[in-house]
């Protein structure tokens, strides 16, 4: 008997025709409507050629929020993941209530961005938040602000909220991986009188580093995705100081510029595409190498 | 030694004091009046007040918008899990070049922003804008790309002789996927089931852009316009936070074990 009738194609059917229905055909009918003049008022849509990527381009509101992903998305990326190592190295030492530990970290990776973003709104709030009360009471009353209402401290909010939801998910990760690896390997590089330190570069730290591989490439795709931390946060102000390329998309389409907001979303799905790409590459190459 | 790890413990509790403050400090302020509720901090309150609930039931409309987010997220998982196993199950077993093709325009699926405005043009085209059921089929598509990548690997590890001892008994191609792959796929439906539970009672991207009336709005979505309108009473919308977190905290202290295999599993290759 041949695969195709034990394993008959028409089963795909159905959840292909989901994905191309609902995923596909939005998608590409983006990437055409990028080229026209849509918008709510428009009559009868036309072609324009590549206009609404020469006036994205001179719009200084894509450069700010392409710039404020990239900060975004590689702070949380670098420190998330390295934090996230080093914890994972120290609690895979037997540390006491090192369960309670994993659980409490893993915590914010559950809740909804939403509630996150109001936990962070909560306490940096300008005027009740605790972190100005907290500075306020260390006599440090000059480095209260209006966290919320400024480019700089913004973004450091939002980033170390988006830290703070994924740190857990990479101590996690790391603990798994480190769990995995057979214990003789470590006992054997123990005889031969390796140092701790010999054993995390030698040992540890390359047999975890396909699962933390991955980690990056998700913390890098799901960070340039960000959009809810922001819009709870600051909805992309004041302003378009914090606007990211996820909200911008949306602050684009909800002023009527539609054909625009497509048109970034395109761009958007190349820069993600490019990502995901490496990512492949990545996976491919270890799968070659086991 | 035994001194370093006694700071080592004092060090990761301080850490783990950052999570565990902002958690007690939503859960004690959702108990206190609007006054004491001003100054955010853990001080308990003078005494719990459950009025803080009732009222955020009342004008939040947090019943309506729960039955919608169990209706929508309960459908979506389904079919999820569903649609995953069976497009997982051809693409493990079956793998020629075509198939390959598949996959790969899955796995970019995992990456692609979600395309919101085209998005609502073509619901409205099908004339299911602003439905729950079209919540229920955007979600199945954006996330059937990781669940389908999750299943897909767990089938390769499952034998192929059981396929054959089932074929040779006249089983093939949906008899031989409901009767002896999908109850074998328990262990990894169970994750991806959970795992999109999570994802889609959280969202709130989608119904922010899907949905237009407020009879029709999520959980998720009447907090986040909750909040719009009453952002000084955080009283009120910590409860309302409590409530949105209440059920994806329960899955987490029963199920534990799968949300974090499930985790690790898109992470780590197998």
């Amino acid at each position: 008997m041949n695969a195709r009738k034990i394993y008959p194609n028409y089963m795909m059917i159905i959840p292909i025709a989901v994905f191309i229905i609902f995923m596909m055909v939005p998608s590409t009918l983006g990437y055409i409507y990028a080229f026209t003049d849509w918008n709510p008022y428009v009559e009868k849509i036309s072609f324009v050629g590549l206009a609404n990527f020469f006036e994205i381009f001179e719009n200084k509101t894509l450069s700010i929020a392409f710039i404020n992903t990239i900060i975004l998305t590689l702070a949380k990326t670098v420190i998330a993941n390295v934090l996230g190592i080093a914890i994972g190295v120290i609690l895979n030492r037997k540390i006491r209530t090192v369960n309670a530990l994993r659980t409490i970290y893993f915590f914010p990776v559950i809740l909804s961005a939403l509630v996150v973003g109001l936990i962070f709104a909560a306490l940096f709030d300008a005027n009740n938040g605790l972190i100005n009360k907290i500075l306020e009471s260390l006599a440090l009353s000059n480095w209260t602000q209006p966290w919320l209402g400024q480019r700089g401290p913004a973004l450091f909010v939002i980033g170390l909220a988006e830290i703070w939801r994924s740190l857990g998910y990479a101590v996690v990760i790391t603990l798994a991986a480190l769990q995995s690896i057979p214990p003789a390997y470590i006992e054997a590089s123990r005889i031969d009188g390796a140092t701790e330190w010999d054993i995390f570069k030698r040992i540890n730290l390359p047999l975890i580093m396909p699962a933390i591989n991955i980690n990056i490439i998700f913390s890098l795709i799901y960070g340039l995705k960000m959009f809810d931390l922001v819009l709870i946060l600051t909805s992309g102000g004041p302003g378009h100081d914090t606007e990211t390329l996820g909200t911008l998309i949306l602050s684009e389409m909800s002023r009527g510029r539609w054909a625009q907001s497509v048109a970034i979303n395109m761009l958007f799905t190349i820069l993600l595409v490019i990502v995901g790409g490496v990512y492949l590459k990545i996976s491919n190459r270890l799968e070659v190498d086991r | 030694m035994n001194i370093l790890n006694i700071w080592l413990i004092i060090l990761f509790w301080l850490i783990g004091l950052t999570v565990v403050y902002p958690i007690v400090m939503v859960l004690v302020t959702s108990f206190k009046s609007y006054g004491e509720a001003n100054f955010l901090s853990i001080n308990l309150p003078k005494g719990f007040l459950f009025e803080n609930y009732v009222q955020v039931f009342n004008e939040g409309k947090i019943l309506r918008s729960s039955l919608n987010s169990l209706v929508i997220t309960v459908s979506a998982v389904a079919l999820i899990v569903i649609l995953s196993s069976m497009l997982g199950f051809i693409l493990a077993r079956n793998r020629n070049k075509i198939n390959k093709v598949i996959f790969f325009l899955m796995m970019m699926g995992i990456c692609a922003p979600f395309a919101a405005l085209p998005t609502i043009k073509l619901l409205q085209v099908l004339q299911i804008y602003g439905s729950r059921i079209s919540l229920v089929f955007v979600y199945s598509a954006m996330f059937m790309p990781f669940s389908t990548m999750l299943i897909t690997r767990y089938i390769a590890t499952l034998p192929k002789e059981l396929d054959e001892a089932a074929v040779i008994d006249g089983c093939t191609g949906f008899s031989l996927f409901f009767r002896i792959i999908f109850p074998l796929l328990r262990p990894i439906t169970i994750t991806v089931g959970i795992l999109n539970f999570m994802w889609v009672w959280n969202d709130f991207q989608l119904p922010l852009y899907l949905l237009n009336s407020p009879s029709q709005y999520t959980l998720p979505l009447s907090v986040y316009n909750f909040f719009g309108q009453y952002n000084r009473s955080w009283n009120l919308v910590c409860a309302d936070m409590v409530l949105v977190s209440l059920p994806v905290v329960i899955i987490y202290l029963l199920a534990q074990k799968y949300i974090i295999s499930g985790m690790i599993a898109g992470a780590v290759k197998e």
